[in-house]
């Protein structure tokens, strides 16, 4: 089966001044159906970066980017905002919900972006509100929940969709540790039941719940660690 | 659909969850929807709602024009004329205004009317509720004392008698019956209370120089307004070509008549108008300012709002939703002011303007504000929607912190604001000038001494028009005599025309002097008044005499002339001894000038003093009189009492109106000024109110944006008077930018304005520095606590801030 991210010589640069800022250099990797695969790297290494070009919300690179076999570098804007639509989904390290909107609502938001009728927009929440154990919240509205139970609601957001691929940046980085954790669990369950993850972190522990890692440095991959190797 | 009603949902809880932004935003649209809405109201009522009667397009207002002439009224000899040979206009009708007195059972009354030629009510097109109009021959005398009542002198008076057709009443001492009773929304003239049939005798139906007859008629099925233009003026030579030496030079011009109506007021509306939808535009400004600032508060929920899967439709119909409904809350509230906006100008307004009585909020109305919602919901919307793009996706979702607008946002804001202080400095211009125009008209000398004057108006019903007899001559010095008895009167007399509230003209020809060809006679002022009438209102005799009790009707005619005719027809000679003739008014009639008074302003402060000429009353009676009392003490309106006594001592029939003191005279002459002052006034205090809301909302949002600076700079060693410099200086950059604008604007528009401007130019730089020196202090007061906050940052926090 071929892999459903496929990157070949993807780079992305800054130009400021005259002169040209590599963000990223020459990235060449695949990663592959029910992968858990940790970012890592300094601060500037272009990790960030890196997950936004692959969630879609970058087009200004260079380089090849297959995802699930389509190029996405030849596709136009509203086909590339189809394919981000319909495979994936977003965990944000400040969890990004919705102030004005219930957690209920906030669930809702990107299936109605996906024009999911009304009636299945609701047994879907519905569901997910019970998947997450968080029916109790629903009419909450974000100010009113913890940190862990927002990023809850944020795992779940991105969850509803049924994506192939959540993208998830820093997702524990305003978490304390026991609240991590769970949020990491979450994930690792998620990735057991066959959703592709990507993370970005600066956190050892949070990349030992994934099984490859990639290293990044000034914009070049430097190395890769799958479980295996570590095991070995 | 499902997700407009979303939208809908989250715009209403955005709304009700911002209170501030929302109370803010909401006021302010009030303010400019109610105050637009309000002016709509009236431009509705008065210039764009079609008039009450059978096809309106059709009506017409027929005019006689002279090169040097300017009221339009008709002699009824050409009006007749024209009437029966007309091929382009049918049913033309003439008619005249008239104080009637109602007397009878219940307490006398004079009641404002109209006597009208027989087609008057065929040519409206309107059919009376109760009984019939008037019929050919009762445009006879002798078979004229016949009336029709208004409905509401119907109602008041007559108790809406159903039965009334046929009743008799006393019209002007004559027992005439009631033939009809017209529909309440029939109101033609505005102040008819009842109408009576135009019978004229001889003299007046076959004079050709007293101009006193309004005709209206329609244009005929076939016909245009252009056909009916050219054979109107073919008519008027022909008619003059028959009539040599009357007045060669005028000519018959047919207009729609609603046009005509409107004439005087459709500039003052349209002004107003345009003052108020800058109201409006500094209110959307203010809108946009502020939801462009909530728009940077919610960059990163559009950006999680796009990662999630939103396209760019779905968000702009989601922020207009939001701009859309606030536009409809604040049109809602908008119409609530806008109500009561428009009561207070039906009060405040002087009364001669056409149907503003009838301004309401009818369909037009609601559909004009409906529109204005939509538009100004899409203008202040669409701006913050679109900025809302340019959001940088993944830094908006990184961790971040503070929000902030790109140099782009920040140059919006600031063109929002510096484009209200340019409206706002054009209004204060405009507002600037007509003050300066009215304080002006206010300090012009007026010829007399209006203090602790009484008028009355006193309606002598026994006479007929054209019947100048010496009844109402032996009544009025009954009247008078007793008037000065009352206690506390100082002086008293009677003038035919109050002084500065028009009146009647004559060309006059002075005798001895070579004849001057027909139409270019000079003309004169001509004021009718008793012994006294100069002591009263205390106008200066410069030479000759006053009258006096030897100026009696069998007496030599004499008459006074004011000091313009003397300098300008006896110019360093002493005209006392010459003799004048009065050409218009009947057979010539020639008196001696016995007298040179100081001049007076005949017709309103702003109106340059031409000739005039004062009768004696004894030896030219007239039927409409105004008593003048001068009171001993301060307060005139304590003789009313005393003076109607006597007036009923003498003939209780007699009734007395428009009881006024002469400076509530020269404010009613100056009352439609004071309407449009007062609206475009308030409209440029609103437009300050909001442009100062605009600045300040503007300055605080930069010192916002600028706190971590401020903080490096006072760490750098900057004194708080530096940063309070720093946030002024900015402010009064983008003032100064507005007012430049601003007066290029008001240099331009403050033209239009000229019609309504007394000694003062449309460019007046002395307004123009005041108003801007008035404006840069309020920019500086909106900039103050903006900059009194940006001095209390700590440097500190402020540099912990990111």
């Amino acid at each position: 089966m071929e892999p459903l991210i496929q990157l070949r010589n993807l780079e992305k640069v800054f130009e400021a001044g005259g002169s040209k800022f590599f963000v990223l250099r020459r990235i060449t990797l695949d990663i592959q159906r029910g992968e858990f695969v940790t970012f890592m790297g300094p601060s500037g290494a272009g990790k960030s970066t890196l997950l936004s070009i692959i969630g879609m919300l970058d087009s200004a690179w260079n380089g090849e980017y297959y995802f699930l076999e389509q190029p996405v570098h030849k596709l136009n804007v509203k086909k590339r905002n189809e394919l981000h639509k319909a495979n994936i989904g977003f965990v944000f390290q400040s969890y990004h919900l919705i102030d004005n909107l219930t957690v209920f609502e906030n669930l809702e938001i990107p299936l109605s972006y996906k024009n999911v009728p009304h009636k299945e927009r609701v047994s879907l929440v519905c569901d997910i509100l019970d998947r997450f154990n968080i029916v109790g919240k629903k009419d909450l509205f974000p100010n009113q929940l913890s940190g862990g139970q927002q990023q809850l609601v944020g795992v779940a957001r991105a969850v509803i969709q049924n994506p192939k691929l959540i993208l998830a940046d820093e997702p524990t980085g305003n978490l304390h540790s026991a609240q991590g954790d769970e949020i990491m669990q979450l994930f690792k369950r998620l990735n057991d039941a066959g959703t592709t993850i990507i993370q970005v972190t600066h956190s050892e522990r949070n990349a030992t719940f994934g099984n490859r890692i990639i290293q990044l440095k000034d914009g070049w991959v430097v190395s890769e660690d799958t479980a295996a190797a570590r095991v070995g | 659909m499902t997700y407009i009603w979303q939208d809908l949902r989250y715009a209403l809880r955005a709304l009700a969850k911002n209170k501030g932004f929302t109370t803010v935003a909401l006021l302010t649209l009030a303010l400019g929807m109610g105050a637009t809405t309000a002016i709509f109201s009236v431009v509705n009522a008065v210039l764009l709602a079609p008039l009450p009667f059978a096809q309106p397009e059709r009506l017409i207002k027929l005019e006689e024009r002279h090169p040097d002439w300017a009221s339009p009224e008709f002699t009824y000899a050409n009006f007749a004329d024209m009437a029966k040979q007309t091929r382009t206009l049918e049913k033309l009708a003439a008619y005249r205004s008239w104080l009637f007195t109602l007397s009878g059972e219940r307490e006398p009354e004079n009641v404002d009317g109209y006597r009208v030629s027989a087609e008057f009510f065929n040519a409206l097109g309107v059919a009376p509720q109760l009984g019939r109009t008037f019929l050919p021959e009762e445009a006879r005398l002798g078979s004229d004392a016949v009336v029709v009542l208004g409905n509401g002198l119907w109602k008041r008076r007559f108790g809406s008698d159903p039965n009334i057709i046929g009743k008799t009443c006393k019209v002007n001492g004559t027992a005439s019956r009631i033939v009809g009773v017209m529909p309440a929304s029939f109101r033609f003239p505005e102040d008819a209370g009842l109408w009576t049939p135009l019978a004229l005798d001889d003299t007046l139906l076959t004079n050709r120089r007293a101009h006193l007859y309004t005709v209206i008629g329609r244009l005929k099925a076939q016909a245009t307004l252009a056909q009916a233009r050219s054979e109107a003026q073919a008519l008027a030579k022909a008619i003059d070509a028959e009539n040599t030496g009357v007045d060669p030079n005028w000519n018959a011009y047919p207009s729609p008549f609603q046009e005509r109506l409107v004439a005087a007021v459709r500039l003052p509306i349209l002004l107003l108008f345009c003052a108020v939808g800058f109201v409006l535009l500094i209110a959307c400004a203010n809108v946009a300012n502020l939801l462009l600032a909530r728009a940077a508060g919610r960059v990163k929920e559009i950006g999680v709002r796009i990662a999630l899967g939103a396209g760019k439709i779905r968000i702009l119909s989601q922020l207009l939703t939001e701009s859309i409904v606030l536009a409809l809350f604040g049109s809602a509230l908008g119409l609530l002011a806008a109500n009561f906006a428009l009561r207070a100008i039906i009060q405040l307004s002087p009364g001669d303007i056409p149907r503003l009585q009838d301004a309401s909020m009818d369909w037009r109305v609601l559909a004009f504000t409906l529109l204005v919602t939509a538009l100004t919901g899409m203008l202040f919307g669409v701006v913050p929607g679109l900025q809302a793009f340019k959001v940088d996706l993944q830094n908006c979702l990184r961790e971040s912190r503070r929000t902030s607008l790109s140099a782009a946002q920040v140059r919006l804001r600031s063109a929002l604001v510096i484009s209200e202080i340019a409206l706002a400095l054009v209004l204060l211009a405009g507002a600037g000038l007509l003050t300066n125009s009215f304080v002006r008209l206010l300090r012009v000398p007026l010829g007399f001494n209006q203090k602790n004057v009484l008028t009355l108006q006193l309606f002598l019903p026994e006479a007929t028009e054209s019947a100048f007899d010496t009844r109402s001559s032996q009544a009025l010095s009954a009247i008078l005599e007793r008037v000065r008895s009352v206690p506390g009167v100082q002086s008293a007399s009677v003038v035919n025309s109050l002084p500065i509230a028009g009146g009647v003209s004559t060309d006059f020809a002075i005798v001895g002097r070579p004849p001057v060809k027909s139409g270019d006679e000079p003309s004169a002022d001509i004021r009718i008044i008793n012994s006294d009438y100069l002591r009263t209102m205390q106008i200066p005799l410069l030479r000759g005499r006053e009258f006096s009790a030897r100026d009696s009707a069998a007496a030599p005619k004499a008459m006074i002339i004011n000091q313009t005719m003397a300098n300008t027809f006896w110019p360093g000679q002493d005209p006392v001894g010459a003799r004048v003739t009065m050409l218009d008014w009947g057979p010539p009639l020639t008196g001696e000038i016995v007298g040179v008074v100081g001049d007076v302003k005949p017709n309103g402060p702003q109106e340059p003093v031409g000739s005039m000429i004062y009768w004696p009353y004894p030896q030219f009676p007239s039927l409409f009189n105004y008593l003048v009392v001068r009171s001993a003490a301060n307060d005139p309106l304590n003789l009313i009492a005393g003076i109607k006594a006597q007036v009923r001592a003498v003939n209780p029939e007699q009734p007395v109106s428009q009881i006024r003191t002469m400076e509530q005279v020269l404010g009613e002459s100056l009352a439609q000024r004071r309407f449009s002052l007062t609206l475009i006034g308030i409209f440029a205090g609103l437009s300050v109110l909001l442009a100062a809301i605009g600045v300040a909302g503007v300055m605080a949002f930069l010192v916002a944006q600028r706190t971590q600076e401020m903080g490096i700079r006072m760490a750098l060693g900057a004194q708080r008077s530096d940063v309070f410099g720093l946030v002024l200086r900015q402010g009064m950059r983008m003032t100064s930018l507005g007012l430049l604008i601003g007066l290029a604007g008001a240099f331009g528009l403050t033209r239009l304005l000229s019609g309504m401007l007394y000694g003062v130019k449309p460019g007046d730089p002395l307004t123009f520095a005041l108003v801007s020196a008035f404006l840069i202090g309020v920019a500086l007061l909106a900039c103050w606590l903006p900059a009194r906050s940006a001095t209390r940052v700590d440097p500190i926090i402020a540099l912990r801030y990111e």
